[in-house]
């Protein structure tokens, strides 16, 4: 297990630029995931990590030491690639041990490891089968298990859910965090899944385009999202995003929205000082900082709403309601006794203490004193 | 119902033993008749109509087998198809590998590899006698062994390229993060997957070794003369059929082998399912 830091790391494939001057610096023991929509470089940053591909430029180090020009086998990295390939000539148990045979376990060492690691994907009885018929989701575990069963200084996971289906991947989520509980291996897990991300990482990275958009705990990008792309891209809800601009009046300062000239006030100390009447911004405002109004008056920072419900998507214990506020579609979640049908009315207290203001032009999220949040 | 099924069934099975022995009997036909040849008279071999079988079988003919000279000719045979076999493949194999990996040949090698095939062997062998004429190598069997190695190689390396292309490259991938060093990967993670394809490739070759004319006419001379060339001079006189007949039947052995091995390695290799998306 080590540390690892990366620098000003750069990959072109082609005339496409993969990966944009990247850095980051990665704890020992500590669980990176890297998330960001398909094409963003994650795969490509995982591959450069394991020495799959090469750096056009900038440095990774484990434990301080340059790794660069290292081969994978000197890395002493695991990885799950994206599609496992299996050998197909080997048995189950005899591709687990693959990469404790190259280094030259002992052989009841060997047996206990690949057992273990077995067990913990759940493939039991498989072991000494040969991997032929083998579902894609098996697979990957199979592939999990090799990974596991290894004692890398980083272990490198590419979407390694991702072929299993719903009902085994969560199983598989809780072991994977289990393992890293008690081992505490340093580990870079990419994934697509921003519910993953949130469920397994002690920090999370977002990539866009080959570079970081920002990185944190889960709930710091989940409460302080850095641009418009972060706030969307977290949340088992889509942020609602409203069109609108600054307007100050007697009242305080508040955001005109675009569409039907409704003015939403902002709680005090929201806006930066700088910030000139007229900019255009988007409100971004989360379907759970939403709740139907229970006391006589909405509580500080809150604004009371009659919304006309239009649309009504239960959840189970909780229901999505669409309304629109202005001219532009809203939704709320909020428990499902609160409203029984579409063309009611009901009053719905908005918190924006913890609304977010984005720049309309940059994208970039407006925090009070102008700094990134 | 279930029995019509069963009756159904039975029929099926009739007509397929049914057909499976009219193919049998017309690809069996040619042995026994190479059979019953060498055992006539060189009388009953000319007479027409045929004769099916033998009056009296007698195995005179079979004496030409043990002629100092045709043990000769088998001899050389044997060490040219086998030489040229093992260079070809070894070779091949190493640079199918490599063409496989690197993407040199590029889309027509399939073409290229073929084209060697499409000109008349004879003249390849005309023009082999002058290049290594010059040398004073014509007529040797390492001469032989070396332009039937030449001659076979690209069909070596079509055959082994196709083989090591269907190894995933994210196979050798996986066993480099695993520890292996590049070098290592031919045999680590190659080598198991197309093993059975490295063999059937053998067979073949030896096939095409063995039975190969031109070059061995041209080429080889009295001194080197292998089977096929043998055959082709005395073929023609009538009255050596039975003895012609033998040393077919000789001829064939080691293809029959070949083929039979091939077989069971071929199948092998194709239903080799390799475990991916």
């Amino acid at each position: 297990m080590a540390n690892v830091s990366i620098s000003g790391l750069t990959k072109s494939v082609g005339r496409a630029r993969v990966l944009k001057n990247i850095d980051l610096a990665i704890q020992d023991g500590e669980f990176v995931v890297v998330v960001g929509p398909s094409g963003s470089g994650k795969s490509m940053l995982l591959r450069t990590l394991a020495g799959l591909e090469t750096a056009d430029a900038g440095t990774i180090a484990f434990d301080g030491e340059p790794v660069n020009d290292l081969m994978p086998r000197d890395r002493n990295v695991a990885l799950v690639p994206q599609a496992p390939v299996l050998f197909p000539t080997l048995s189950v148990f005899e591709n687990i041990a693959f990469g404790l045979r190259t280094r030259g376990l002992a052989r009841a060492e060997i047996t206990k490891r690949v057992e273990r690691a077995g067990a913990l994907v759940d493939l039991p009885a498989r072991l000494s089968r040969p991997v032929r018929g083998l579902t894609a989701g098996e697979c990957q575990k199979v592939a999990v298990a090799q990974s596991i069963a290894r004692d890398a200084l980083v272990h490198l996971f590419d979407e390694p859910l991702s072929r299993l289906d719903n009902a085994r991947r969560e199983p598989m989520r809780a072991a994977l965090k289990q393992l890293h509980q008690e081992k505490r291996m340093t580990i870079v897990y990419v994934t697509q899944n921003h519910m993953e991300a949130m469920n397994l990482a002690d920090r999370i990275v977002l990539l866009r385009d080959g570079a970081v958009e920002q990185q944190g705990t889960p709930v710091e990008l989940f409460e302080r999202p850095a641009s418009r792309f972060v706030a969307g891209f977290f949340g088992a809800l889509k942020m609602n995003f409203l069109t609108g601009t600054i307007a100050r009046n007697e009242a305080g300062p508040a955001v005109r929205l675009a569409n039907g000239g409704m003015s939403v006030p902002l709680p005090p100390n929201r806006l930066p000082q700088s910030m000139a009447d007229g900019t255009s911004v988007f409100l971004g405002l989360r379907p759970e900082h939403m709740a139907r109004a229970v006391r006589v008056s909405p509580p500080d920072g809150t604004m009371r709403y009659e919304a006309k419900i239009e649309l009504l998507q239960p959840t189970g214990p909780r229901v999505c309601a669409t309304f629109r506020m202005g001219e532009e579609p809203v939704v709320a979640e909020l428990q499902a006794h609160d409203v029984s049908a579409p063309g009611e009315t009901v009053a719905i207290d908005i918190n924006l203490k913890r609304a977010t203001l984005f720049d309309a032009e940059t994208e970039k999220t407006l925090s009070p004193e102008g700094a990134v949040a | 119902m279930n029995g019509g099924m069963n009756w159904r069934a039975a029929a099926w099975l009739g007509v397929r033993y049914a057909v499976a022995i009219v193919a049998l009997v017309v690809f069996l036909f040619p042995l026994y008749w190479l059979a019953v040849t060498a055992m006539k008279t060189p009388e009953e071999v000319l007479t027409y109509p045929p004769v099916w079988w033998p009056a009296a079988p007698q195995f005179k003919s079979f004496a030409i087998l043990f002629e100092r000279e045709t043990l000769w000719v088998i001899a050389n045979s044997l060490i040219v198809a086998v030489l040229s076999t093992a260079l070809a493949v070894s070779l091949g194999t190493i640079s199918a590998y490599a063409l496989a990996r690197s993407g040199l040949g590029g889309r027509f090698f399939a073409a290229w590899a073929v084209a060697s095939r499409l000109v008349p062997p004879v003249l390849l062998a005309l023009l082999a006698v002058l290049a290594f004429g010059r040398f004073g190598w014509a007529g040797s069997l390492v001469t032989l062994v070396t332009v039937l190695t030449i001659f076979n190689l690209p069909y070596v390396m079509w055959m082994m390229r196709g083989y090591f292309r269907d190894v995933p490259i994210a196979l050798e991938e996986t066993a480099l993060v695993a520890g292996l060093t590049r070098r290592q990967l031919p045999v680590m993670v190659a080598w198991p997957i197309v093993r059975g394809g490295v063999f059937a490739t053998t067979a073949f070759t030896f096939v095409l070794a063995w039975n190969e004319l031109a070059f061995a006419l041209v080429l080889a001379g009295d001194s080197a003369m292998t089977l096929p060339v043998l055959l082709a001079e005395i073929g023609t006189q009538p009255e050596a059929r039975g003895g012609v007949a033998a040393l077919c039947l000789v001829a064939v052995a080691p293809v029959l082998v070949a083929l039979i091995f091939m077989h069971g390695r071929l199948a092998r290799t194709l239903s080799l399912g390799l475990v991916r998306d």
